[in-house]
């Protein structure tokens, strides 16, 4: 079983708690513990299972169904760039390879210093931004080659 | 211009929503019956802003009233529609109007818990909400005897992990019951069998938020702003090729044109309009020349595309549709959710073939077998994605087919592009 | 199912009557209307993912699948339009996109619905021009069960089978869109004790039984039905063999596999797998010539040995594998001959609350019947059939009647090789009184001989006149079976 800290148990808890039935505090739990472990393995969807009661076959159903769980490990900075249609109509297209270029991988791998994953993603719902990426939950819109050196540049 | 939503724009902490006049129109739902505020809903004409149009208050009708099982009110923010980013400003710049409207609702049905199922990606707005949610509870207009009265009501976040078909009703009520996200067969409905087996109701945001003005002004008040069958007003969020992207707010009945031209400031660069999307990728496409339409249900509908969710796509005259049509079918393959074979096998074919046209690999007779496909996959799946994968597709071949033969013929894209 | 309400409905222009609350599905069926379907199985919860039984349903816009549609009394169903043909020759084309043309080379050839189904409703070419999507094949899944996710339909019956019958939940899927797979938890095995279930229910060759793999082609079995001895329960299976030389690239194996065959009042749709992979017997270690003490004999022989024990004090045990019929024959053969007659049984084993029951033999209800019971005795002579008694030392001369060689074979006198279940006809009594039937097979190998004959073999031995007839001791059963049951 994986090792979770005490005050994450206490949130844990108080998600479960929030619904008639355990089972369904697992999407938020997967979150909770990706931010810890920084990603969602065998070992991990075990202790989740056990954590709910459930069989582990369960929660890997939906560890592989969500594209928000990582499954490897990610870098510090995972990357989400959208590909859908408003982005791709400004250029979207463009930056997704730029940023690969620039970043020296393919979608879905890491940088080897481990600081950013680079993904493409559909819709992010920020399309008067467009074209629009998200790095760990904050939107960076309205992007150009530049602005991208820049963002990139200001995360440590 | 009446604005039910964008007035409480900005009045974001509990203070500046409450000192604008908020929650009024809670506590005066509270002292009225519950069936005189479904009497208002059913008034007012409000349609579900989502997606798919179903007029609230019937919906609200159809849960059983006499039941032992606990009912649930599940609060649509998946918001995953391509285009759409109006509830996402809801929840951003006016967190208590929603709130206000999950009261007004779950008074009228008889639910004492909602939750409001956020897109994962939301993850920062989500927060917002939760501190929302947190002040409504501190005032006592949320938990225990709220307003001090004997009507119990939590409310909770619920985050998504990212599936566009966890919009859909059921798919998202199988996502909150901690599954995948799988769209169930109806029926039985979600009005009597939802969250966990229980009469449940399902509404967009945008529906939602619309509640405390119709209860404020009445159900006649709202129906008035909108046209005959669509009552009150709607957001659209419009982005593509126009020079001011964003939210507007506009009753039911707007010209395409007036909202394109005079209120999203036109064609970037003053280009020529190619096409827009009305609502969202998967309603059908329309060209330059009919965007004198009225924007509401009816019209739409009629029109053989659909008002959906409000999200207008511009596209001026550098666009490729070829690109268009692989954006959007590449979408449909990857959100589907895998349950039922004309979807699952039929959107990733329909990817493939527009991946190649737009390559200039395409062959002669895709147009016609992505026709096919689209009409093989309509009205035979479970639920409703296998058809916003099909209308778009359909749409696109039929009014753009020579553009499409043309990339096919010439195994490139005749549009010049800087 | 008498108290239900009785509809009527019209389907294909065809009023027939049914029952309230039967899917459109099942009613079509009892009608004599077969709707095809992949994901929907009788013992199963009906999913309605395949879409292939969508029918037009009058007064509804879109086509519905009948699986998951009750019947409502006037309902008018149509199953055979032009558009629902459409449609299936459209969802068979949309499984073949990314199904593997593996056909050559999977065991599922000459029984596979979707091969079925393409040659009785479509036929048409493919308009396929993509690649093939690539996913794991052979997957081991445990006992004797291999995946192969290229084949999966994704109809999900495998998952459903042990989410609601053995309850164990072992499968899921994985992924999504056409990604999708079925698995198990990594490292995780299915262990249940009706995993050949899955094989039979996979409509393709995505599962498929590693216990038959390669075996053999479908078309070349003979398949006859019959019962599995292997406990009182008496499920209804069929034996597939293939004694075809040409055909049959094995020297000595007959039996192929076991299936089950549906029988709703016994074991439904299923079998343990106890039960199915418990064939080996049939053909491997059998005593195919009598033996009298280490020396081979011919059967002219055998009835020299039997004179010797004419008049002497016997025992004579018998087994509850011996058929109703076999049974009412030896005991009339003990009874003139006055014999002493006692039953040895194979002991009891695990049992469970689906099908396995804990009495391993199919026939001791049988045997209760004709007041057979369990004693032991110290006479001279001991004749036992199929299994060792305890504390045989007071017997001087023992004859033992087996099908296949054991350990402390060689502690009986004379040996006669007899026929196993597969290479006779007869009927066993089950647990719950339902008598049953069983078929002859296969002939019985080597010198082995049905336990009837063998009877009728002592009886002229010893100078009776009685002789084997299957169907007088049928009969003769029958009245013993009336008289237990009160009639």
């Amino acid at each position: 079983m994986k090792e979770i800290k005490n005050e994450t148990m206490i949130k844990i808890d108080s998600i479960i708690s929030r619904y008639p039935n355990k089972r369904s505090a697992l999407l938020e739990i997967l979150h909770i513990l990706q931010t810890e472990w920084g990603y969602i393995d065998r070992e991990g969807e075990e202790t989740v299972a056990s954590l709910l009661g459930i069989h582990p076959v369960d929660v890997h159903e939906v560890v592989t169904f969500y594209t928000m769980y990582a499954r490897k490990p990610v870098g510090k900075y995972r990357i989400l760039i959208c590909r859908n249609l408003t982005c791709t109509l400004l250029g979207g297209e463009t930056l997704i390879n730029y940023l690969k270029k620039k970043l020296k991988i393919e979608e879905g791998e890491t940088t080897s210093d481990g600081k950013f994953t680079l993904e493409t993603v559909e819709c992010l719902g920020a399309c008067e931004l467009a074209p629009v990426m998200q790095i760990n939950g904050e939107f960076y819109g309205n992007l150009t080659p530049e602005k991208i050196d820049k963002i990139l540049e200001d995360l440590k | 211009m009446s604005l039910v939503i964008t007035s409480w724009f900005g009045k974001v902490s509990i203070e500046e929503y409450i000192k604008a006049g908020g929650y009024e129109a809670a506590k005066k739902a509270l002292s009225m019956s519950p069936d005189e505020v479904i009497e208002e809903v059913k008034k007012s004409n409000l349609r579900g802003r989502g997606g798919a149009g179903f007029p609230t208050g019937l919906k609200w009708s159809f849960v059983p009233k006499e039941t032992n099982k606990p009912k649930y009110l599940c609060v649509n923010a998946d918001e995953g529609e391509p285009g759409t980013f109006k509830d996402r400003y809801i929840m951003e710049k006016a967190p208590h109007l929603l709130l206000e409207g999950v009261i007004i609702a779950s008074w009228a049905v008889g639910i004492n818990k909602a939750y409001i199922y956020i897109r994962g990606e939301y993850s920062k707005i989500a927060l917002g909400l939760e501190r929302a949610i947190e002040e409504a509870y501190s005032k006592g207009f949320l938990g225990k005897s709220i307003f001090g009265t004997n009507f119990d009501l939590d409310v909770y976040v619920h985050r998504g992990a990212g599936a566009y078909v966890c919009g859909e009703e059921t798919a998202l009520i199988e996502s909150l019951e901690g599954k995948r996200g799988n769209p169930r067969i109806r029926p039985p409905f979600p009005a009597t069998h939802g969250l966990y087996n229980c009469p449940t109701v399902v509404n967009n945001v945008e529906t939602i938020s619309s509640l405390p003005s119709i209860i404020r002004n009445g159900g006649e008040w709202f129906a008035s702003l909108g046209t005959e069958k669509s009552g009150g007003t709607k957001l659209f969020a419009v982005s593509g090729h126009v020079k001011n992207p964003g939210v507007y707010e506009l009753p039911l009945g707007t010209s395409l044109r007036e909202l394109i031209y005079d209120y999203a400031g036109g064609i970037r660069g003053n280009r020529r309009l190619k096409a827009v999307i009305p609502g969202g990728s998967s309603s059908p496409i329309l060209t330059a020349e009919e965007i004198n339409i009225s924007l509401d249900y009816e019209s739409l509908m009629k029109a053989g595309s659909m008002l959906g969710s409000g999200a207008v796509i511009v596209m001026d005259e550098t666009t490729c549709i070829a690109e268009v049509l692989k954006v959007i079918t590449r979408f449909y393959a990857h959100e589907s959710c895998g349950q039922c074979t004309p979807c699952r096998q039929g959107t990733p074919w329909m990817a493939k073939i527009a991946e190649r046209i737009a390559s200039g690999k395409g062959e002669k007779g895709d147009v016609d077998l992505l026709i096919d496909i689209a009409n093989s996959i309509m009205g035979k799946t479970i639920c409703p994605l296998g058809d916003a994968a099909a209308m778009p597709v359909l749409a696109i071949c039929n009014k753009f087919r020579a553009e499409l033969e043309e990339h096919i013929r010439e195994k490139k894209c005749p549009i010049e592009r800087e | 199912m008498s108290d239900r309400k009785r509809v009527k409905i019209i389907i294909d222009g065809k009023e027939i009557e049914t029952y309230d609350g039967y899917s459109i599905i099942k009613a079509a069926e009892e009608a004599g209307i077969y709707i095809p379907r992949l994901c929907y199985h009788e013992g199963l919860k009906p999913d309605g993912n395949c879409r292939l039984c969508l029918v037009e349903v009058e007064g509804q816009k879109k086509p519905v699948p009948s699986c998951m549609t009750p019947v409502k009394d006037g309902m008018v169903v149509k199953t055979d339009t032009e558009a629902l043909r459409k449609h299936r020759r459209s969802i068979l084309e949309f499984i073949l996109t990314d199904h593997p043309l593996d056909c050559p080379i999977c065991d599922q050839a000459g029984e596979c619905t979707l091969q079925d189904y393409y040659f009785k409703y479509d036929l048409e070419d493919s308009r396929w021009r993509e690649g093939k999507v690539k996913k794991p094949k052979r997957v081991y899944w445990g006992k004797n069960l291999i995946y192969d996710a290229e084949r999966c339909i994704l109809c999900r019956r495998c998952i459903r089978f042990l989410d609601d019958v053995t309850k164990t939940g072992e499968l899921g899927v994985f992924e999504r869109g056409n990604h999708s797979y079925i698995g198990l938890f990594d490292g995780m095995k299915i262990e249940n004790d009706y995993s050949g279930n899955l094989v039979d229910l996979c409509p393709v060759g995505a599962i498929t039984d590693l216990d038959f793999r390669f075996k053999s082609r479908v078309w070349f079995l003979q398949k006859t039905p019959s019962i599995c001895p292997l406990c009182s329960r008496g499920c209804n299976i069929e034996i597939h063999t293939n004694t075809d030389k040409l055909r049959n690239r094995f020297s000595s194996q007959r039996v192929f596999r076991i299936k089950p065959r549906k029988n709703m009042n016994v074991n439904k749709w299923w079998i343990c797998d106890e039960g199915r992979y418990g064939y080996r017997f049939i053909d491997e270690n059998r005593i195919l010539k009598p033996i009298f003490r280490g020396r081979e004999i011919s059967w002219e022989e055998v009835r020299g040995k039997l004179l010797e024990i004419a008049g002497k004090d016997v025992r004579l045990y018998l087994s509850p594998w011996l058929s109703n019929e076999e049974l009412a024959f030896w005991k009339k053969i003990a009874n003139v001959i006055k014999w002493k007659v006692s039953l040895i049984a194979r002991p009891d084993g695990e049992g469970d609350n689906l099908l396995r029951n804990e009495d391993k033999n199919p026939n001791r209800k049988g045997a209760e019947i004709l007041d057979i019971r369990e004693e032991t005795g110290d006479e001279e002579v001991m004749i036992a059939f199929h299994f060792v008694p305890e504390n045989t030392s007071s017997h001087r001369f023992k004859i033992g009647i087996f099908s296949n060689y054991f350990d402390g074979l060689e502690n009986f006198d004379l040996v006669l090789p007899c026929a196993t279940f597969a290479e006779k006809s007869g009927t066993w009594t089950n647990f719950e009184g339902i008598v049953q039937g069983f078929q002859k097979a296969l002939e019985p190998l080597g010198e082995s001989k049905e336990e009837g004959e063998i009877g009728e073999i002592f009886s002229h031995a010893l100078g009776l006149s009685l002789s084997w007839n299957l169907n007088k001791y049928r009969e003769e059963f029958e009245r013993e079976y009336k008289k237990w049951n009160g009639q």
